[in-house]
């Protein structure tokens, strides 16, 4: 991701160091924001890339767990519908929220492995 | 070895002594569980679920059950269970001459190493004699099991559990049915022990006790006979967890727990619900 952030930064200098000596500063202006645009949506593709392999490797444990909650198929199935529209933000929410969520769920396995015995008429 | 060491020894035994109890032990505490809840009401009674608690619901009940809607799918699985197969074998084969054997069902099948219950038995009876397996949950599977479950009313459930495989397939069962789940994060026994009686929305939770005495069952909502573990399916589903497959070893090692805690009790099936 680092990586990404630096040589989007480098293009962004290069082309508006370029440009400053031969143009006038109008035509910079549009060429530095496609660029960034540009820059921007890449990051924010390979941000929700990776947030949503870790959302489906985690619902993939609370399936394993036996504690899978509905909601975070939910929230996966929306991500990947917001993503396909280009909508990315709704995409990287509905991502961290199924994240956030499984985390619930695998808390809730573990936690239960010590208590449902209480339950148990004696 | 350190005193360290050896307190995290005895603190170690000390866990491995607190296992689960055995099954007797557990459907007796049940038992008792529900009689002091209710007091005036014979356990016997609590094959009727939720009726044996709502006199109300009840009358509606016995009203339905005066023209049963499960009567066609008892005949129409009878029409079934008495077809031969293409290898002109039938279910008799399996089964033997009385098809009421399910008060024997769900067993633990030493030889398989898991519990079978009388839909997977029926479709292993299909598939040792050449046929397709039939799908678990509706359909002619629970209309075969409907007629099976009609030839077996007044038995009394007879689950056995002598190995320890069977015992650890019991408490597989019995820890999922105490354990909380989904986002609402809610076990069975919440709904159907702790708040045994209350209303949820339009529905009063019936006692655990008698839970599996009656199936195949013909629900209202559904509008045809279906078997417990889609009924499992909907509690699941209620909580907000992710339900399991139908016959999947998880739902049936909660029926083999489920059917042992009604041990003894009378099977009255098909039934109706709402
Ligand atoms: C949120 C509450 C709730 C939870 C949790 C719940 N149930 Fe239910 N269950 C109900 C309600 C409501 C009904 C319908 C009314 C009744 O109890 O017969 C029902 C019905 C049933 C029935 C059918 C009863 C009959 O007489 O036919 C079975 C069997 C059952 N539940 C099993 C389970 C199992 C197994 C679990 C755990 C996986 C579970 N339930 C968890 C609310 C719950």
């Amino acid at each position: 991701m680092k990586i990404l952030w630096i040589s989007g930064l480098i293009i962004l200098s290069v082309a508006a160091c370029d440009s400053q000596e031969k143009v006038t500063e109008t035509a910079v202006e549009p060429a530095v924001a496609e660029v960034a645009a540009v820059v921007a949506v890449v990051t924010q593709t390979q941000d929700f890339a990776s947030l949503m392999q870790q959302a489906e490797d985690l619902y993939m444990q609370t399936k394993v767990a036996k504690h899978a909650w509905l909601i975070n198929l939910d929230r996966i199935k929306d991500a990947r519908l917001a993503a396909e529209k280009g909508d990315m933000d709704t995409a990287v929410a509905n991502a961290e929220e199924a994240i956030k969520l499984s985390r619930l769920a695998l808390n809730q396995a573990e936690s239960e492995k010590s208590r449902w015995q209480a339950r148990v008429p004696q | 070895m350190k005193w360290t060491n050896l307190i995290t020894l005895l603190l170690a035994s000390m866990m491995v002594a607190s296992v689960q109890a055995d099954p007797e032990t557990d459907r007796q505490a049940l038992r008792d569980f529900y009689q002091q809840k209710f007091p005036d009401i014979d356990l016997a009674e609590f094959k009727n679920g939720v009726y044996a608690i709502d006199s109300k619901m009840r009358e509606q009940w016995l009203e339905m059950e005066d023209f049963p809607a499960y009567e066609i799918a008892i005949d129409e699985g009878e029409e079934l269970y008495n077809t031969p197969f293409a290898n002109g074998k039938s279910y008799a084969d399996c089964f033997g001459d009385d098809p009421g054997v399910k008060h024997n069902y769900p067993m633990f099948d030493q030889a398989r190493g898991g519990v079978v219950t009388l839909e997977v038995a029926i479709n292993q009876c299909r598939k040792e004699h050449g046929e397709a397996a039939l799908p678990w949950l509706v359909g002619e599977l629970a209309e075969i099991s409907a007629y099976m479950a009609y030839q077996s009313r007044g038995k009394s459930i007879d689950i056995k559990i002598d190995s320890p495989e069977a015992i650890a397939a019991y408490d597989d069962g019995e820890q999922f049915y105490y354990t909380r789940r989904g986002q609402l994060n809610f076990e069975c026994s919440g709904c159907h022990q702790q708040n045994v009686g209350k209303m949820l929305r339009a529905e009063r939770t019936s006692p655990t006790l008698g839970h599996t005495t009656h199936w195949p069952v013909y629900r209202g909502r559904w509008q045809y006979v279906g078997n417990i573990q889609k009924r499992f399916q909907e509690c699941n589903i209620q909580v907000r967890a992710v339900p399991f497959e139908a016959q999947s070893e998880t739902y049936r090692n909660l029926e083999y727990f489920l059917t042992y805690m009604s041990n003894g009790m009378e099977l009255n099936g098909p039934g109706s619900r709402r």
